[in-house]
């Protein structure tokens, strides 16, 4: 039988048709080597180790961030032979790997983002504080998202919160946590605010936070964000960039809403203040009725006492003037005939006149009756 | 839900208001006491508030894939 002769074309489909039969996609960790931009769209570099070296292909919105030589980088990719440049994989997805890697790309993506002046605090803005509507986007079925649903329900109500289901970790969380923000920005009726939590995990899990396109959606967002992320590592670039940080998806909730049990207890507070308040008031008032009245009575009793005062002169005066008073200063009262005389002019010899002293009667005989000038 | 918020906010607002008209001590007694049922009244509707209304959730449908 002859063998199997393709030409050089046919060969070149048949390869790739029977290898993306087996690998439609396959993942590769190595180290990266040689990595070159060209024209700011193509993608070049190796995934290497100690005994081989791999040339892959991407285009520049797949890196995830700035990367360097010498990071470890898993990659998930379809090989492909080209029909002039010879065998590459195509990259469909790439992320650093391992904490060092991770942490690497982290720190040469927040370098480059803060020189554009992405981090700068005079960016921030202010949330409404509560707000009326939250654009939460989150993996709903979470710890985080119902810790925060509840949390945020015990403090405050009148919310009303529009719920994006995203993954929060792998391949496609970059892209669905920037598309659900673009989603709410593109709102009509803008949220007050775009909440993004997760729970805890390692630097793995958390990769997708630290992702240019992440990093970028939050930071150039028209609605003010919140990021708040469970964790035990550095601070997400995602955090970084946005408008507020929570430590905990709990944490998120507690910035974002006044405590209501906190302020009915602040009511009832201002309730027994403001009853003091009028009790003092009544207290007052009533005192000031009670000191009216005492003075009211003092006045009383001084006039009392100036007309009782009064009184007693006349009184002194009206014993001074009584016919009692001159008899008993030596003074006598002439009767005759039982009239009281105040003159003498009219009295005749031999009348008999009654002389009331102090002490006694007399009677006498009117002997001389001599006129005064 | 706008309505609760600026309903809460208004509250808010009248009850501060009567407040600080009841501390400056302008009132006379007759009008202290009316404004402090008012004070009082204000604070129940606070607290109904505050105790009944929920928050609301809703998914959206939007594929983001």
């Amino acid at each position: 039988m002859d063998d199997l002769t393709l030409s050089v074309t046919d060969f070149v489909a048949v390869f790739n048709q029977t290898i993306s039969g087996v690998y439609p996609s396959i993942f590769i960790e190595g180290e990266l080597d040689s990595l070159r931009i060209s024209k700011n769209r193509w993608v070049y570099f190796n995934l290497k180790d100690d005994y081989s070296s791999v040339k892959f292909f991407a285009i520049v919105n797949q890196l995830p961030g700035p990367l360097e030589d010498g990071m470890l980088i898993r990659v998930k990719g379809m090989p492909f032979l080209h029909s002039l440049y010879g065998f590459s994989i195509n990259v469909q997805f790439m992320q650093p790997v391992g904490e060092g890697s991770l942490k690497k790309a982290a720190q040469l993506l927040e370098a480059k983002l803060a020189k554009e002046g992405l981090f700068d605090e005079s960016r921030k803005r202010t949330i409404a504080y509560p707000p009326n509507r939250i654009g939460l986007i989150t993996s709903v079925g979470s710890a985080a998202y119902h810790d925060f649903i509840k949390i945020l329900g015990d403090r405050w109500g009148g919310v009303s919160i529009e719920v994006a289901d995203v993954q929060v970790q792998g391949e496609i969380a970059p892209s669905q946590i920037n598309n659900a923000i673009n989603y709410f920005n593109s709102e009509k009726n803008p949220v007050d605010v775009i909440v993004i939590i997760r729970g805890g995990g390692s630097a793995d899990d958390l990769a997708a936070f630290n992702t240019e396109l992440v990093t970028r959606a939050v930071a150039t967002s028209r609605n003010p964000t919140l990021v708040a992320i469970g964790h035990e590592v550095d601070i997400s670039l995602a955090e970084l960039a946005a408008d507020k940080r929570g430590s905990t998806p709990t944490h998120a909730a507690e910035i974002l809403s006044p405590d209501k049990k906190q302020i009915i207890n602040d009511l009832n507070n201002v309730k027994e203040q403001l009853k003091e308040l009028i009790k003092k008031s009544l207290i007052a008032k009533k005192e000031t009725i009670i000191d009216i009245k005492s003075d009211m009575h003092e006045l009383i009793d001084e006039i009392i006492l100036n007309k009782t005062n009064n009184l007693q002169q006349k009184q002194q005066l009206i014993d001074i003037l009584s016919p009692h008073s001159a008899l008993r200063r030596g003074y006598a009262i002439i009767r005759l005939e039982s009239k009281v005389l105040t003159a003498g002019k009219s009295l005749k010899l031999d009348q008999m006149i009654i002389i009331e002293f102090k002490d006694a009667e007399v009677t006498s005989l009117v002997k001389k009756v001599k006129l005064k000038e | 839900m706008d309505n609760n918020t600026e309903n809460y906010e208004t509250l808010y607002a009248d009850l501060e208001s009567s407040i600080s008209l009841l501390q400056s001590g302008d009132l006379n007694l007759d009008d202290a006491v009316k404004e402090y049922e008012k004070s009082l009244k204000l604070i129940s509707k606070l607290e109904k508030h505050l105790e009944l209304v929920e928050n609301k959730i809703k998914k959206i449908k939007n594929n983001l894939k």
